[in-house]
Parts: C-alpha cells; structure tokens; sequence
C-alpha cells in the first residue's frame, strides 16, 4: 500500500538507533532494511509517511541524513522541480480542451471558387467561421443547407478532423436543354441588317438568305402553310394545310449599330489624403484576429502585407497581417483635350468588351465632334452576329 | 508460580514466536525491542528471551506491529535466558 510513491533511505547516528527504534514501534511506521554499520543506522521508510518520520525525528532532536530516493517519487520531483514543463503541460491541456471543438481550417472539395465563397457564406450564416466553437450546432442541418442554398452541388458532406473542417460536394449533372413551353413561336428580326446564314431545324422560312431586314420582321415563321395542288375534273384544286410550329433555329447577319456619347472635359479621380490607420491580424491557420480597432469604411484604401515566419523551410500556419488604411476623397479633375480623347477611347473599348463581346466587329468609324461641354464620340459598327430572336404566338380558335 | 505465569503470559498473547522459514529469513513475533541490529548480529528482546541472530548482510524488515523479519545469510539463532529484573 505504501509502496505507490516508493521509499527513503535514511541514515542515522546509530547512538540514537534505540530512540528510532521506539518511534517505529510506538507509532507502527513500517520501516525496512534496517541495519547498523560503522556507528550508523540505515532504513528505509515509504515515500508517504515520510513527514510523519521526519517530524518525529526532529521532535527527538534526533540528526537525519537522506541518503537516497528510489520510486515514483523520484520521477515526480524531477518534474515538480522542472515548473516549464508544467506550465507547458498546463497551457497544452487548457489549449486542448477548449480548442477541441473549435474550427481554424476549411478545405472545400470542390474546384469553383464561386461554389467555395457561396458554401463559406452559408457556413457563415449558420454560425461557423473560422475560430469558432461548434458546440451547439447542428452538422446535419448545415449539410442540409448546403445543398439547397449552394448552386452548383446537389450533396454536400461535412467532416471535422481536428481543428480542420472538410466539406465534400458533389456537382450537379448538367441536364440537357429544353423547353417547357408548348406556344408555336416566330424567329424575328432584333437588328436591321442583311441575312447571311441561317440554321433552322422547324419553322418556315420567310426571309430567304441574302435578303435585308427590318427590326420586327418575321424571318422564319411558327405557321406552317401548305398548299397541295392537284386536278379534278380537269379544275385545278388546292388542298391548304396549316399547321403551327416553334420555330427552333439561328439566323445570323451583318447589321449596324451607332454608339454615341459625350467625354467632358473633366476627370474623377481619387485623390488620397495623407491621413493613415494601421491594423494589424495575427492569422492562425484560417481564423483571423484582429488586434486593435477594425475599419468598415468606403473610403479607404487598403494596403496590407502579410509576414508568417517558417521554420526550416517549413511555412507555420500563423501570419501576422499590418493593413494601413489611407483615406481618400474624389473628386472631378479638368483634363486637356487630348487626355479627353485618350479617356474616350478607354470608354468604347470598355463598351466593346461589354456589349459587343458575341458579335463579329467587322469595321469601326469613329467620328469626334468638340462641342462646349465636351467631346462628342459617335462609333458606328458593323458588326456580324445572330440576328434573330424567337416571339411566341397564341393561335386563334 | 511459573506454570501460571506462562499460563497468563498465553492467554494474554504476550507469547513469542520464531519462525525460520529458511537460512535467508527469520520472522520474531511477540517482538519488544530490538537492541541492535549490524549486519552480522542482530539482537531482538522478546517477552520471555533475548533472540541473537547470527549471520551476514542481515537487514530487519516490518518492524511495526510486535514482529520483526530479519532477512540475510542467517547462519545461527540463539536463545538467551533473561535474568530476573532486566528491563525489557
């Protein structure tokens, strides 16, 4: 029973041995290894009553020597001596136990980015971002949230390894096009121009290839007319069949298209104030900490650098983020005629690649007229693209 | 007068009992003091004698509750008589 802790050797003046000898047996210590050598008393007591010993000694005035230690207690005065390690065990004990259930990492299975941001809002919606605690919440029905806000995926599943979250999704199968609608539908001229090519699996073509036209007009019609002809009694006849259609098809050709607008002589232009606020984050795998006042603001430009040190090549997933915040206004700036012209152009190329990105640019004029408010940039384009577009019809009974 | 002594000294439990269970171990119940204990004598006063354990690298073991286990290379265990009057 006394043997957990282990024992201590003691030694004695063996002049005292009888004194020693009356408190083991009056107060029933169990001591061992007893022997007198050389004018000295050697025993051992166990680690536990060890105080109680000692005490009674001293009480007798009786002079004591430990000589040795042997057991568990050794062990544990090694370590209560080391106080490092026990804090070290300590903090490593508090840091496990609160961060068991906490979140710092994401890894999405999936190659979209835009499925990654909409699954980490939904995420956020649901109360699980990085560094928090997923105490309380409910995977299942997070899961279940992710597949009906999320689009692109049709599963999604939620794994918790550690402090690390994975979700795991599957894409959604593309279906094949179709259409509900049951309306017979007309292909109808969306630009005035001059057809070119024509791809039509039903309808009737009214505007033959070749032929212009004018916004509005029917180029391949829903109703399908045909006229048999045939002889009786030496009358001809004509047998009239109608029948109504969706046109399904792509009618291609060249048309024109006029853009205009004014470029004033005058710029908008963010003009920074020398007025800066420093944040900075310690970034702990994906939480983010903010140290210091946090800044929402519009007006602010941000610039940030990001350090995170690595140890032998290895990159720690702790960073430290300074961001300086430099407040700007805008205001509008004159500009010479030149730099109205220069200006200008950026604005037709913009309107290119926004609204002429599915047409063919066959020829650009570009024509500039000064004018008191600014210049005047009139581009006219002859462009090559899909000309028609389908309008349903109601059949009359 | 001394059969009913020794029929006391039984019937109160004050009796002593020695106990060789080899030449390596030697258990003195009935233990009251023990006057010295060197590696090669080991002296222990029981009730009725003085018990002298010859040997080598003897060690005393479980001195606690009235017995004593001597443990070493035990080569001789003598019975001396106490005169009358000795302290015990």
């Amino acid at each position: 029973m006394y043997l957990m802790l282990g024992t201590v050797y003691y030694e004695v003046p063996d002049e005292r041995s009888s004194e020693v000898f009356t408190i083991i047996k009056a107060k029933r210590i169990p001591a061992g290894d007893l022997c007198s050598q050389k004018g000295t008393l050697y025993l051992s007591i166990p680690y536990e009553i060890k105080g109680i010993f000692e005490r009674l000694l001293e009480e007798r005035n009786i002079y004591f020597k430990v000589s040795c230690r042997k057991g568990l207690c050794v062990l544990i005065n090694r370590i209560l001596n080391k106080k490092g390690l026990l804090l070290g065990c300590a903090v490593s004990y508090l840091l496990i136990f609160f961060l068991s259930g906490t979140v710092f990492s994401f890894e999405i299975l999936n190659d979209s980015n835009d499925v990654k941001k909409d699954i980490i809002s939904v995420l956020y919606e649901n109360g699980i971002t990085a560094g928090y605690s997923l105490k309380g919440i409910d995977l299942k029905a997070v899961e279940r949230d992710l597949k009906y806000k999320v689009e692109g995926i049709s599963w999604a599943g939620i794994t918790v390894k550690g402090c690390k979250m994975i979700i795991d999704t599957v894409d959604n199968i593309p279906k094949p096009k179709f259409t509900r609608s049951r309306l017979p539908s007309d292909l109808v001229a969306k630009e005035n121009g001059v057809i070119e090519r024509v791809f039509l699996s039903d309808g009737q073509l009214i505007k033959p290839v070749g032929s212009g036209v004018v916004k509005g007009d029917i180029i391949v019609s829903g109703r399908i007319v045909t006229d048999r002809v045939y002889y009786k009694g030496g009358v001809e006849q004509h047998e009239i069949h109608k029948r109504f259609a969706k046109s399904i098809g792509s009618v291609y050709g060249t048309f024109e298209r006029t853009f205009s607008f004014i470029q004033p002589y005058t710029k908008t232009v963010k003009i920074i104030s020398d007025d800066t606020v420093n944040c900075r984050y310690i970034t702990l795998f994906d939480a983010v900490i903010p140290i210091g006042r946090r800044i929402n603001g519009e007006l602010f430009c941000r610039n940030s650098v990001t350090s995170s040190p690595s140890v032998f090549g290895i990159k720690l997933p702790i960073s430290i983020t300074d961001e300086i915040f430099e407040q700007y206004s805008v205001e509008e700036v004159p500009i010479s005629e030149n730099d109205a012209r220069s200006e200008a152009m950026n604005k037709i190329d913009v309107y290119e690649q926004n609204f002429l990105s599915d047409y063919v640019i066959k020829s650009r004029n570009i024509t500039a007229e000064e004018e008191e408010k600014g210049i005047k940039i009139t581009a006219v384009y002859t462009l090559y693209g899909e000309i028609s577009e389908e309008v349903e019809f109601f059949v009359d009974k | 007068m001394k059969k009913i002594s020794k029929l006391l000294s039984i019937a109160s439990g004050c009796y002593s009992y020695i106990s060789i269970t080899s030449d390596k171990s030697v258990v003195i119940e009935g233990c009251k003091s023990i006057s010295e204990c060197s590696d090669v004598l080991v002296i222990v006063g029981t009730s009725e004698f003085t018990v002298e354990v010859y040997g080598a690298d003897m060690k005393l073991r479980n001195f606690n509750q009235d017995s004593v286990e001597i443990n070493g290379r035990i080569s001789s265990v003598n019975l001396v008589g106490k005169k009358r009057g000795e302290c015990i």
